[in-house]
């Protein structure tokens, strides 16, 4: 028996062209990409200028909202603010409860890079053998932005400090999936009596130059310049090549069941199971047969005393690279086998784009409204006459059900794993 | 599953950490007062401001590189080498292997940095399109990259934050639970308080905890320079708590820690983690209420801010102090497992490594261990880290003898 049930009260949420996970989800019901032509990869002559990012008007929604002086804090640090202050509101709770409670800070983020503009002021401070005259650096080096303004812990050091939180502060970095385990650490924290409240998620800008130089080396981004922007990533499609780069950042307000009764707080949902693996496998791939995605899939819901069948939606990790795509439709295959029929999937990274560790925070909000509405959100740019895998139930138009639970994947880089279950309030 | 209460001890531990390649060497370069940091060099810059680093020799590493599969070694950056060794002593010394398979095994890993991308990803590109004017061509360099594979196609990999988890799952086999964070003090308590956590749960049996990082790198010196972390006017040495230090200075390094439940271990000497605490301020950190035989802390090398630390610090009523740093410089993944790493070497052997070069403490508050290594009974530990955000976090050990 679970020592504690684990309630999710509130969420915020930014992605590229909304400002709330509301806004969101309606915009991926009318199936309206937020994949736009980047102009900074325009200015630069990309020949792909597909990207999700969060844009100038919304920076500025951003700034307006914080209480201080903005321009005195990191861009990570500016919307963590912005999406917690946000979170706690719809949580109904002021920023003082986390002083009052056993409280923990899980933000997961694993880069935040420099820009052309570095570069070019490293460049002007180069000696004639190209060697960096680092006195020189230093005596030039930009003030614009505050110190350390690169470092990954920014966003969780200015919301543990703003927030007083109380008992565990912790910033994870594990790639594509570090929103995901930040939230399920938190449940496990929660659960397991530590803490009775906490802010989970992940603060992820990398939509920026170099970020895509170096996935482009890698050959992981979409090929397919000659599609318009939205419509490039393609989970699941036969001809997906790659992901389009995105950014975002999503926070949850877990609670311990008492916590929230005790407040008379509204569930919006529950975090019911978890798993986390290491798989030893390959640095950017998973065993082709799925079975390492299964088996933490499988994890996840033993931990929440499920059986598959309990299971009636799946947000999958859906890429759009051909490899990460291929191993989880064989992993959701090995899994679901004859219950296939009765689970619909999504796949929400064809109108966001990957946002690597705010993905799986951003679909774990769309996950609780599916559950909240009863509303599952369509794949878009799926075609099942053209899917490589049509046994998989991808929707291509929203659809009015309603479920009890959804298991939500994330995979990271690196070899990491990982799969939640949510469920309804 | 059932719930275990049993207390958590370290059974294992390696490093390789400026002053010393594994536990021994380390402990006998800290008794000795032998500090790892060097006059800075390398290949990609040159100045004078910045004139001292805790760095690795290159003859470790080079031995270290021999502990990473072939295979392997392309994804790795330096700092992720260190850390496969330090791991492999770790697992070494517990007596345990994940490809046994007998245990079930959790990886906690913790990396550092200040920027990103390093200067070495991009050096030749920038040579190579910089304009006339000393500007850079930024449509050139696109175009280098994107048209012609101009950079190092695993430069994604090596720049992963869990790019350490990546590597040492894939050296060692192991297959388990596993989260890596960022970074430092806050990074290192975050994972030794997931691996504790776990192993009480009883979801594991072992914790593999490491961290790696470097910051031999001119942009992130700079960085912590501009943030006034470490020293800008050529100082040689890292003095913390001594009125004559002229702030910090960077170094690099690797540490492990392989922690069992103590019921699960051989009977004999050992040191149990007990509590840990964190705070975004080093003031309101909770530190152990109950006087403690040694206090491992951390000080900046800024004698106004050490003195200020110090009264801190003394609220946990020390009978001896110490602080590696002179030896190691600052670390920016490790700072935590190597000060537990100090501070169970010092319980095992009762006795306490001095702390380099300290001649004039900047005040009376803590008593610290100057000249000798000191011989004393030891049963209680307080480690207390501080990032250079402010961010503290205090664990508390306790020695005892199982035999």
């Amino acid at each position: 028996m679970r020592a504690r049930e684990v309630y999710v009260t509130g969420y915020g949420l930014v992605a590229p062209t909304v400002l709330d996970g509301e806004s969101l989800f309606h915009r991926i019901c009318e199936k309206r990409s937020c994949v736009r032509e980047h102009p900074l990869f325009a200015e630069l002559g990309f020949p792909n200028r597909a990207a999700g990012y969060i844009d100038d008007l919304q920076w500025q929604h951003v700034q307006q909202a914080f209480a201080g002086d903005a321009h005195s804090l990191p861009r990570q640090s500016l919307l963590a603010d912005f999406v917690a202050q946000q979170a706690l509101r719809h949580a109904g709770l002021s920023p003082a409860a986390l002083r009052d409670a056993a409280s923990g800070l899980f933000v997961g983020a694993n880069k935040h890079c420099a820009t052309s503009h570095d570069l070019e002021q490293l460049a002007g401070c180069l000696d004639s053998h190209g060697r960096l005259d680092l006195d020189r650096y230093l005596q030039h080096q930009s003030a614009r932005q505050a110190p350390f303004s690169l470092r990954v812990d920014q966003q969780t050091f200015h919301l543990a400090h703003t927030l007083g939180i109380r008992d565990h502060i912790s910033t994870h970095s594990d790639a594509c999936a570090a929103g995901t385990v930040a939230i399920g650490s938190a449940y496990r924290a929660i659960e397991r009596g530590d803490l009775d409240l906490a802010i989970c998620g992940a603060v992820e800008l990398m939509a920026n130059e170099l970020p895509y130089y170096m996935f482009s080396s890698l050959g992981a981004l979409c090929q397919q310049s000659e599609l318009e922007p939205g419509h490039q990533s393609r989970p699941f499609m036969r001809g997906r090549s790659g992901f389009v780069l995105s950014e975002g950042a999503a926070l949850l307000v877990l609670e311990s069941r008492e916590h929230a009764e005790r407040r008379g707080a509204r569930p919006l949902g529950r975090v019911l199971g978890y798993a986390n693996f290491c798989e030893a496998e390959k640095m950017t791939a998973s065993s082709r047969d799925g079975s390492k995605y299964a088996y933490c899939m499988e994890a996840a819901l033993e931990d929440a005393g499920l059986l598959p069948h309990a299971v009636q939606h799946v947000n999958t990790h859906g890429t759009s690279t051909q490899v990460n795509d291929s191993c989880e439709a064989h992993a959701l295959k090995h899994v679901f086998e004859r219950l296939l029929d009765g689970v619909t999937m999504t796949a929400n990274k064809s109108a966001l784009g990957h946002s690597l560790a705010s993905s799986g925070a951003i679909e774990a909000v769309l996950s609780l409204i599916s559950l909240r509405e009863g509303v599952l959100l369509p794949t878009l740019n799926y075609d099942a006459a053209d899917a490589e895998f049509p046994e998989l139930r991808f929707l291509s138009e929203p659809v009015r059900q309603s479920i009890g639970v959804v298991l939500s994947n994330s995979f990271g880089f690196g070899g990491i794993n990982s799969s939640l279950v949510l469920g309804r309030a | 599953m059932g719930a275990f209460t049993q207390t958590i001890a370290i059974a294992g531990a390696g490093c390789v950490l400026p002053g010393g390649a594994g536990v021994e060497d380390f402990w006998n370069s800290l008794c000795a007062g032998r500090s790892g940091i060097v006059p800075l060099q390398s290949s990609l810059f040159h100045g004078n401001r910045v004139a001292a680093f805790g760095q690795i020799p290159e003859e470790v590493r080079q031995a270290c590189r021999q502990d990473v599969p072939r295979n392997l070694q392309r994804y790795c950056t330096p700092a992720v080498v260190l850390g496969v060794a330090a791991a492999r002593q770790a697992l070494q010394e517990a007596g345990v292997d994940p490809r046994q398979g007998h245990l079930r095994f959790g990886l906690y890993c913790c990396q550092g940095g200040y920027t990103h991308p390093s200067l070495d990803a991009y050096a030749e590109l920038l040579q190579e399109c910089r304009g006339g004017d000393d500007g850079l061509d930024l449509r050139q360099l696109s175009a280098r990259v994107l048209e012609t594979r101009a950079l190092d196609p695993f430069l994604v990999l090596k720049s992963l934050s869990n790019g350490l988890s990546g590597v040492v799952s894939l050296a060692f086999d192991l297959e388990g639970e596993c989260n890596a964070y960022m970074q430092g003090v806050a990074g290192n308590q975050a994972a030794l308080r997931e691996a504790c956590a776990a192993l009480r749960s009883g979801r594991i049996d072992a914790a593999l905890v490491v961290a790696a990082g470097s910051e031999l790198d001119a942009l992130a010196l700079a960085e912590l320079a501009r943030a006034g972390i470490i020293g800008t006017n050529g100082a040689r040495a890292f003095r913390p708590f001594d009125l004559d230090g002229e702030g910090g200075v960077a170094g690099e390094g690797a540490a492990a820690l392989l922690l069992r439940r103590s019921e699960d271990m051989a009977a004999g000497p050992r040191v149990a983690i007990g509590t840990i605490a964190a705070q975004a301020e080093l003031a309101a950190l909770e530190l152990p209420g109950e006087p403690v035989d040694l206090l491992v802390c951390h000080g900046t090398g800024v004698p106004a801010v050490d003195r200020r630390l110090s009264a801190v610090l003394a609220r946990s009523r020390p009978r001896h102090a110490t602080c590696a740093q002179p030896v190691t410089g600052l670390l920016s993944a490790a700072p935590g497992l190597a000060d537990l790493i100090v501070a169970r070497s010092s319980l095992l052997r009762q006795c306490v490594p001095p702390v380099a070069g300290l001649e004039r403490p900047v005040s009376a508050d803590l008593p610290f261990v100057t000249g000798a290594p000191q011989a004393a009974r030891l049963r209680s530990c307080a480690v207390v880290g501080r990032d250079d955000n402010g961010f503290g976090a205090c664990y508390r050990l306790d020695y005892a003898d199982a035999r």
